[in-house]
């Protein structure tokens, strides 16, 4: 076999090797990690609920409609912001939007304090803060917000019959 | 004993990688708003950077040239990747405060400039100390910047700003740099008085 063959095959070996290992460490740590991982991302949830309903509904996870009892509809969504993956939940009652928090998220620091309670999106709730297009300067993450509170309106819809009742 | 301090303390002091090489700025300046989210990124970006120089130097007889960068690269992303996770996992409050700074980790240079310049030269322990070195001078740097700016944040709030973390940081190199020609000035008049004592 000519010598750079023999390099190149080498160096194939060398690096699919070492992405066997590498993917199998990930698979390993990703393994002892997701349970946790799941219970910080329920119980953030669970928190903001709370606060802006003052109820202590029980959530399920792995759905989007997370609570539905007491005219109380809360809807916990998943949306692609600007670092990946955040949780949105926007909560209704009696059909009417009550808020929307978002518990997780990897938003640029300081891009993310429109997050906060106090900020951008504690506004939402009320009844002027509907026609946002977007917030200067935090484009992406504030459009991910306003899908998932589209999206949430629009399943609100459809499970409000049965969950108000 | 003596070496390996020394070996240390080149590491994180007179080769430090924010006041003397300028690198890894950009987590410097981003997450130092609190000594809490500092002290999280430091710890995240030590973590990855002792791992991966151990690895680094282990496998590195083992790896072709030119394959090397793709395999350090890939090295610190299972790195970065796994120390995500396990912050989100058992750290979850801090990790929603500079959760993207952490997958960034894998692009801060002064890690992969660590490696392709010592760990993948040197035998295990030296490669070792020299990456615990550069994370304590790195870590330092970030303490020190976080401090500062969490305690001036309440007078003069524009320091818990970006702009406001650019002049505290530019201050702050400059009095290292000022401290650091200071020392030499120091080192060499000592060097000065033994010569003409004929020592």
């Amino acid at each position: 076999m000519p010598a750079a063959l023999t390099a190149a095959l080498r160096g194939a070996l060398v690096l699919g090797g070492l992405m066997a290992v590498a993917g199998l460490g990930l698979a390993l740590v990703n393994a002892g990690t997701a349970a946790r991982i799941e219970e910080n991302r329920r119980a953030a949830r669970q928190a903001v609920l709370r606060e802006l309903t003052g109820l202590n509904v029980e959530m399920a996870t792995h759905q989007d409609i997370v609570a539905c009892e007491q005219g109380l509809v809360a809807l916990a969504m998943v949306e692609r912001g600007y670092g990946g993956g955040m949780d949105v939940v926007v909560a209704f009652r009696n059909g009417r939007l009550v808020g929307v928090r978002v518990p997780r998220h990897t938003e640029t620091p300081g891009f993310a304090d429109i997050l906060a309670p106090a900020d951008w999106i504690g506004g939402l709730g009320a009844p002027d803060g509907a026609n946002i297009d977007a917030v200067t300067g935090a484009t992406i993450t504030s459009r991910a917000v306003l899908r998932a509170r589209a999206a949430a309106l629009n399943r609100h819809q459809e499970a409000a019959p049965w969950c108000e009742r | 004993m003596v070496r390996t301090l020394k070996l240390v303390k080149a590491a994180a002091v007179e080769r430090n990688a924010a006041w003397a090489q300028g690198l890894g700025l950009c987590p410097l300046f981003a997450v130092t708003t609190s000594i809490e989210n500092a002290a999280a990124l430091a710890l995240a970006s030590s973590v990855v950077l002792v791992g991966a120089a151990a690895a680094v130097a282990a496998l590195r007889s083992l790896v072709p040239a030119d394959v090397r960068l793709p395999c350090f690269v890939l090295i610190i992303a299972t790195l970065t990747a796994s120390v995500t996770m396990l912050a989100e996992a058992f750290a979850f409050d801090v990790y929603t405060q500079v959760a993207l700074f952490l997958q960034l980790v894998v692009t801060n240079c002064m890690i992969l400039g660590r490696i392709e310049q010592f760990a993948s030269r040197n035998p295990v322990p030296r490669a070792t100390l020299d990456a615990l070195g550069t994370a304590l001078g790195f870590a330092f740097a970030l303490l020190i910047l976080g401090a500062v700016r969490e305690a001036l944040a309440d007078a003069v709030p524009l320091a818990a700003l970006a702009p406001g973390g650019f002049i505290v940081a530019g201050l702050l190199l400059a009095l290292a740099r000022a401290a650091t020609a200071w020392a030499g000035r120091v080192e060499r008049g000592a060097w000065a008085g033994r010569a003409e004592r004929g020592a």
